[in-house]
């Protein structure tokens, strides 16, 4: 698809769909919030205040303060930083390397494609998040580790849809002339079939920003990885959930928000991206 | 019959990847496993003491060979913070988690399946917009964030539900005598409608944040089935055959929904067996995944381990009894053995 | 007296591009134990027209104009309830693709006792004898047996037959078969049509037959109607239509037909296409197309000419 007609495509997506563009827009805050959430913050995300605790969201507050003292909304926009990249990361892992195994497995089968298949059925004969539990424990207790893990237990999810996409291009005709245009294997499959392939397999992987999220969320909220002060969206609710029973709400609940909000643009940006690559849907 | 031979017979490739992969993490990875063991208040003396009572000095090969062996002996070590073996840490806690899961199942599949269906029957009419808006909002809420909504919501705004506790209010209540450890069914097996009627209430908010994030995919799912079976040539053909309308809905279209929708419950369980943990956590609730929070941050490995080992062993038995019901309800996945 | 008979029917469709007039002026009918073919190409309203006997058709259909009689009953103005009474029971009707038109995991005896249990009226422990006395009367051999089947253990020729004894187990009066061969083998052809001649006359059922197949119409066919873009546009005695075609359309159908004898090049096809639908259409559907069109078959409505008792046609120059 040429490079206009997906500008052209992509407008017309977006004009379709209100919904898709409003996503878009929100996670673009999202990515400012991000790479400049400590400069553009009211207040220290890390400064506790013995006098401040525990305050109801307010002018001077937007979002309240936590047991700590500290400014919630600041803690919030910083912490877009860590659940963003974290989920961004292991999905970027997941998807080179599930790309690359699910490819090879694809186009050349046999041994490839049973060893290839066999550890891919092992990853999923488990629950997934007791598997992220059981390697970020066994790893050690780090960020890096949660993204390793969460790639870990993403990998299936790529690795079989590139090989699924592959084999069903492997005998086409273009693939065909190119093999006996003299091309080996290994370049055919990288230079023609493999960008034939990257616009669904980025279709799934924004599907899956959001799954990848809510993981990375589950395990700080156990209290993996992340550890305080560190702000982060999953170990602020975890922090903020002692309060509900007192009726302090402001504590769980932005911090959560926030995560919905990211999970759901996500969700809906897939949905958007799925419906433009697909001309069916486009009646 | 020889179906389920073949299904059972499948499941031992996982089985043995489980098994394998469980050992990977456990005694393969880098880093000491016998300082993993021992725990982090342990000192040199106590690890090289765990190095040969595990036999984690031997090598590889023989270490799994020495796993497998303990595994069939019921041995998965032993907690350090309960002291007791984990296999007996684990058992005593099943039922609990069992219990929460069944009902969240309950939950999602009994306001799914209607859902999808009524959603089907009336294309883009209200009821319609509701699933397919419930479908996409629930999916992007965390479940640990649901079950503190509701908590907070039910309990402390409106007062309607129980106070957060666990299972039951042990202060007000006492367990039913010990059968299967669900303590519903227990409290039914005793007789005794009181208890029954407080464990529920203490149910009723974890088992919903729990099933909800599953009603999702299942109402899905049921509803994009319905829809194609209901614009499919064999209903067309019941109803040039003049057949009541309920009979078409029922036997006609929803028994062709009930295959994917078991297709689907595959990955159901995964989450359900996983968000299990958070959900314990925030209730309070006495199960396998609070055990395993626990485990967690204290560093109790061997604790930790075991509760993936069992997790997936589960997960493997409930995709067989999956595979087994969908070859129950269609004949051709039969044939295809 | 005709058991079926269809009265200037003209049926539309709103549909998110516009208004399809899918059928105009439709009028046919059909007498006892007779088999009337109906012919066209694909979208020229034959399976419309037995849809809306049927009271089959989705929800955007409209029906503008006409009247719908069977065995004296005002079709179109029954209660839907009325007329999932008379489907199954007085009216039946079997498809293209018997494979998927029955439910996929259900044997197909129950499928045909859920047909009896609706319509025939008998006690719940004669229900699978009755099934099975239907399998026999379409000749299944070893029908106990295959009553146990599932739709995906039989052929395509077993299961149209199976669609079969379903639409005839009550004795209907009429029968509508849409493409019932198509897609079958040659051979399952000749047998499922002798098949379906055979209960026609036996039972002196009205049968409508809708096929493109001019060749299979011209053989199992008493009389032929001829369908184009929502028209009408000629009614014969089949030896008749088949010898002296007197409308252009049929002509072409006829030399379109390829013979054992023919070759690639001398392939005749009709040229241009089947009008828009959603469009201004001319009176005459078929004049875009029609080498002896005038000027005058733009023009005014569209007549019969009555060439026999038995021989209309709708057309103002016919050959």
């Amino acid at each position: 698809m040429s490079l206009v007609t997906l500008a052209r495509n992509t407008g017309y997506a977006f004009g379709e769909n209100r919904l898709t563009l409003v996503a878009a827009i929100i996670l673009a805050l999202l990515t400012l919030c991000a790479l400049f959430g400590p400069s553009i913050t009211p207040f220290d995300p890390l400064t506790t205040s013995a006098t401040a605790k525990l305050v109801p969201p307010s002018g001077h507050h937007l979002f309240g303060t936590d047991s700590l003292g500290r400014d919630i909304f600041s803690r919030v926009i910083v912490a877009a930083r860590l659940d963003l990249g974290m989920a961004i990361s292991a999905v970027a892992l997941s998807f080179v390397v599930g790309l690359a195994l699910g490819s090879l497995a694809g186009y050349f089968g046999g041994w490839t494609d049973r060893i290839v298949g066999r550890a891919m059925d092992t990853i999923m004969a488990f629950p997934l998040f007791v598997l992220a539990m059981g390697i970020v424990v066994a790893l050690g207790n780090s960020v890096a580790n949660i993204i390793i893990a969460t790639m870990i237990i993403n990998l299936p999810f790529y690795c079989r849809f590139a090989r699924a996409e592959v084999n069903v291009r492997r005998d086409l005709g273009y693939v065909e002339a190119a093999r006996m245009g003299g091309n080996g294997s290994l370049r055919v499959l990288v230079s023609h079939i493999i960008p034939n392939i990257l616009p669904p397999m980025m279709v799934q992987a924004s599907l899956n920003m959001g799954w990848a999220i809510l993981n990375a969320a589950g395990l700080s909220f156990i209290g993996l990885g992340v550890r305080p002060p560190t702000p982060e969206w999953g170990i602020m609710v975890s922090e903020g959930a002692s309060f509900i029973i007192s009726g302090e709400w402001w504590a769980f609940m932005f911090p959560g928000a926030a995560l919905v909000l990211a999970v759901f643009c996500f969700n809906m940006l897939g949905d958007g991206l799925r419906d433009l690559l697909d001309p069916r849907k486009r009646v | 019959m020889s179906f389920v031979w073949k299904r059972l017979l499948g499941t031992v490739p996982s089985l043995l990847g489980v098994i394998i992969l469980t050992f990977f993490i456990s005694h393969a990875l880098p880093g000491d496993p016998a300082a993993f063991f021992a725990g982090p208040a342990a000192n040199a003396a106590s690890i090289a003491n765990i190095r040969t009572t595990l036999g984690l000095d031997r090598p590889l090969p023989e270490q799994f060979l020495h796993y497998v062996n303990e595994l069939a002996h019921g041995n998965l070590g032993h907690s350090l913070t309960t002291g007791q073996p984990v296999l007996t840490d684990l058992v005593e806690r099943l039922p609990a988690s069992l219990e929460l899961s069944a009902f969240a199942l309950l939950f999602a599949v009994g306001l799914a399946l209607p859902l999808g269906v009524w959603a089907a029957t009336r294309v883009n009419g209200p009821v319609d917009h509701a699933c397919r808006a419930l479908v996409t909002v629930s999916a992007a809420f965390p479940t640990f964030f649901v079950g503190l909504l509701l908590v907070y919501i039910f309990y402390f705004l409106l007062g309607w539900a129980p106070q957060p506790l666990g299972r039951l209010n042990e202060i007000a209540f006492s367990p039913p005598p010990h059968v299967t450890g669900a303590y519903t069914v227990d409290a039914v097996i005793a007789g005794d409608w009181v208890v029954l009627r407080a464990t529920l209430a203490q149910l009723l908010l974890p088992a919903i944040s729990l099933g909800l994030f599953a009603l999702a995919p299942i109402a899905r799912i049921t509803r994009a089935a319905m829809l194609e079976a209901l614009s499919s040539d064999f209903v067309r053909t019941a109803r040039a055959s003049g057949l009541p309308v309920g009979k078409i809905l029922v036997t006609y279209a929803f028994r062709n929904v009930l295959l994917p929708v078991s297709s689907v419950l595959g990955m159901v369980f995964s989450f359900l067996l996983g968000s299990n943990v958070l959900i314990e956590q925030v209730f309070g609730w006495q199960g396998v995944g609070a055990y395993a929070v626990s485990a967690v941050i204290a560093s109790d490995y061997a604790a930790v381990q075991g509760f993936v080992l069992m997790m997936a062993l589960l997960y493997v038995l409930l995709n067989l009894v999956v595979d087994i019901f969908a070859a129950l309800i269609d004949p051709r996945v039969r044939f295809e053995g | 007296m005709a058991q079926l008979e269809i009265d200037n029917l003209s049926v539309e469709f709103r549909t998110r591009h516009g208004v399809v007039r899918a059928l105009e002026g439709v009028t046919l009918s059909v007498a006892r134990g007779e088999i009337l073919g109906v012919v066209g190409e694909s979208g020229s309203g034959k399976s419309v027209t037995a849809y809306t006997v049927m009271a089959l058709n989705d929800e955007a259909a409209e029906i503008k104009s006409g009247r719908i009689t069977m065995g004296g009953i005002d079709i179109l103005s029954a209660q839907p309830d009325a007329m999932r009474q008379l489907r199954g029971r007085e009216m039946a009707m079997i498809f293209q693709s018997p494979r998927t038109a029955l439910h996929p995991i259900r044997k197909v005896g129950k499928q045909i006792e859920d047909v009896l249990r609706e319509h025939a009226g008998l006690p719940s422990r004669d229900l699978k004898q009755a099934a099975i006395a239907a399998l026999e009367r379409v000749r299944i051999p070893d029908p106990e047996r295959r009553a146990e089947a599932y739709p995906f253990e039989l052929s395509g020729g077993m299961c149209q037959r199976v669609m079969i004894a379903m639409a005839l187990a009550c004795s209907p009066s009429v029968l509508i078969a849409d493409e019932p061969t198509t897609g079958l083998d040659v051979t399952t052809q000749a047998v499922i049509m002798d098949l379906i001649r055979d209960m026609s006359r036996s039972a002196r059922m009205s049968t409508l037959l809708i096929t493109h197949d001019l060749g299979l119409a011209g053989e199992y066919c008493d009389r032929i109607a001829v369908m184009h873009a929502g028209h009408v546009v000629e009614i014969a005695e089949t030896e008749t239509l088949l010898d002296h075609p007197a409308h252009p359309y049929t002509r072409q159908l006829l030399a379109a037909t390829p013979v054992p004898e023919s070759r690639i090049e001398t392939l005749n096809s009709i040229p241009g296409q089947l009008p828009d639908l959603r469009g201004a259409l001319p009176p005459c559907r078929f004049s875009g197309r029609c080498e002896r069109r005038q000027p005058i078959c733009d023009e005014g409505e569209l007549p019969w000419t009555e060439l026999s008792p038995t021989h209309v046609v709708r057309c103002r120059f016919p050959l």
